[in-house]
């Protein structure tokens, strides 16, 4: 991250600003996708939190943890998002499948439906941790201090996310692959 | 399948699916940042508008019941008023001189009593002097707030002689206002509506002013030691000029002896946390309860931002006092065997990242409603801490001020502890349990 950017972004430079912005855009997408899980909540969750950084800048005390704090506020709208999701797609079963298709193997579609289903039945706060963790690489203890949680809540959302999604798997594995396969059909 | 291929299935599955957010989607966020200011504050903002406008016809009605008490020579007792001196008889003649100011009339004996007598403000930092016999009520709030703002913020001198001299003034944030700002903040009062940038000059203790007169008022203002002073003449005397110079003459400017602390005349009970205190109420928006028990050691920091990007702050219940500080509060069971130094450095602290993080068995002692407890200043920050019935208290005090300590001590003074009214948190769900 460029602090000077990051500086002139505080001081109220709009085109560094909106430099950041295209550079974290895609990065923050992603983010927000794999907790939210569809494209078009992702990218609603993510313009938010670019206006509110925008907005709260000047009141960062350190501008070295900008990225951070930017994903703090993604997190928080990805919280918002699915909350606002979960009030009118409680009874949606259909998954959309994002992302072009890829020439994975009859198992890897199982186990990413196993997976997908799992994640699905998590909550937001457990899907954050998750993401946060096994895709952006971070420690626990980087989840928990950027977070703004205590370290012992994060490693109980991994823990809880993690038996979750094996238990998925592992109901997939007893049931075979076919009942699976069979319902994405 | 093991730790090792779970991790791997995870990653891969995590890795699959789009990786580009929509160029539409990013010049929309864009467009919106375009047209959004930036904040200059994580609090929320500190300087509201003063006060609502309730228009030229309170101002008038005032103005008429002022005139005509004047006019009958009435001069009422009231409980919190006091008579000062002897007989308001106008058998005496003030000398005006030295006339403060180039005047409209020029300056000669009035029929006026001498002013003899010295008046402090208890607010407003200036004194004055007024004939021996006249009713004086000192102001009671700060200029512009409470719900009586047209008037508590004035010191009032009623003569009895068909004047009423009133002065007040307010902290200025920094520098010299513009004349167009004073005109805003004066508005409110039934100026005589003649631009300040267009009205004649005046000096006042040694100070430039302005000054414009209408039908039954003169007005002054100036500016003195970073305060906007107002003073006014309200009358039905064909002399008003000379007998406003006359007092004017007598003023003495002492701006390091205002005080900008408001009175606290509201109480507030907290549902939540188990205290009350007073405030000065605004109205809509100058309090805002807790919402959720305060537990600092599962909760996000203070600094947090919840979903809105507002700071989290729904433990606390909050007063934003328009005037550079904001109030919070909030309190939690302290678990049972720990030491409370150790245990609120450990918690509190973490809780607070931008706090003051002087160890609390260095930091200076307070009592709040009579318990002892502990304060820790810092640039922008107050925070005190007191146990009570088995609960942390705490109490933060977000400032630009100078005079910061005063204005927390002033709060503090009204806090009343009820640990036993404190909410008491739900049994934790199920599915939380290990």
């Amino acid at each position: 991250m460029n602090l000077a950017l990051v500086e002139a972004a505080r001081s109220g430079d709009e085109e560094a600003f909106a430099s950041i912005a295209r550079g974290l855009a895609d990065r923050l997408f992603v983010v927000a996708h794999r907790i939210l899980r569809d494209v078009a909540r992702a990218e609603d969750a993510v313009q938010q939190p670019l206006v509110t950084a925008w907005r709260e800048l000047p009141a960062l005390r350190e501008t070295e943890r900008f990225e951070a704090w930017l994903h703090r506020i993604l997190v928080h709208a990805c919280y918002a998002e699915a909350k606002r999701a979960s009030k009118w797609s409680a009874n949606v079963v259909a998954l959309p499948i994002d992302g072009p298709a890829t020439p994975d193997t009859t198992q890897d579609i199982v186990t990413r439906d196993a997976l997908d289903r799992g994640f699905r039945r998590l909550p937001s706060e457990q899907r954050a941790a998750f993401v946060l963790h096994h895709y952006l690489g971070w420690s626990v203890a980087e989840v928990a201090e950027n977070l703004g949680v205590p370290t012992e809540s994060i490693r109980s959302r991994l823990r809880y996310a993690t038996s979750t999604l094996r238990a998925a798997l592992d109901a997939d594995a007893r049931t075979t692959g076919t009942t699976s396969l069979e319902r994405m059909a | 399948m093991n730790e090792n291929e779970f991790d791997l299935a995870a990653r891969a599955w995590l890795e699959d699916g789009p990786t580009e957010m929509s160029d539409h989607a990013l010049l929309s966020a864009l467009e919106e940042i375009h047209t959004t200011r930036q904040r200059r504050a994580v609090w929320p903002a500190w300087r509201a508008t003063r006060v609502s406008i309730f228009g030229r016809v309170a101002i008038a009605a005032v103005l008429v019941v002022a005139v005509g008490l004047l006019a009958g020579n009435v001069v009422r007792r009231q409980p919190n008023r006091s008579i000062v001196g002897g007989s308001p008889t106008p058998s005496a003649t003030a000398d005006p001189t030295p006339s403060p100011s180039p005047s409209s009339s020029p300056a000669h004996a009035i029929d006026f009593p001498n002013l003899t007598t010295t008046f402090v403000s208890p607010r407003n930092g200036f004194s004055i002097k007024h004939p021996d016999r006249v009713v004086l009520t000192p102001a009671k709030q700060l200029w512009g707030f409470g719900p009586n703002h047209l008037t508590d913020g004035f010191d009032v001198v009623e003569t009895g002689l068909a004047a009423v001299f009133k002065g007040a003034s307010m902290g200025l944030d920094d520098g010299v206002p513009s004349d167009e700002w004073v005109d805003g903040q004066i508005e409110d009062y039934g100026g005589c509506g003649v631009p300040r940038s267009q009205q004649a000059e005046i000096t006042i203790d040694g100070q430039s002013g302005r000054i414009s007169e209408c039908p039954n008022q003169i007005e002054a203002t100036v500016v003195a030691g970073g305060r906007l002073y107002l003073f006014t003449l309200l009358h039905t005397r064909s002399d008003a000029r000379a007998v406003f110079d006359a007092f004017a003459a007598t003023i003495d400017l002492t701006p390091e002896t205002a005080v900008d602390v408001a009175n606290l005349t509201t109480t507030f009970v907290s549902p939540t946390n188990g205290f009350s205190f007073g405030y000065l109420d605004r109205g809509e928006g100058t309090l805002t309860p807790a919402k959720d028990l305060w537990d600092p050691v599962n909760q996000p920091p203070i600094d947090g931002l919840d979903a809105s990007g507002a700071p989290y702050l729904h433990q606390f219940d909050v007063v934003e006092t328009a005037l550079g500080a904001v109030f919070l509060s909030a309190s939690t069971n302290i678990p049972d065997g720990v030491s409370i130094d150790e245990w609120v450095d450990a918690a509190v602290v973490k809780y607070l990242p931008g706090g003051c993080h002087t160890p609390r068995s260095q930091q200076a002692e307070i009592t709040i409603d009579g318990q002892s407890g502990r304060i820790s200043e810092c640039p922008n920050k107050i925070e005190a801490t007191v146990v009570a019935g088995g609960r942390l208290y705490l109490f933060i005090l977000t400032h630009g001020r100078t005079d910061a300590r005063a204005f927390f001590d002033a709060f503090a003074a009204t806090i009343d502890l009820r640990p036993e009214d404190a909410r008491c948190p739900r049994a934790r769900r199920r599915r939380d349990r290990p």
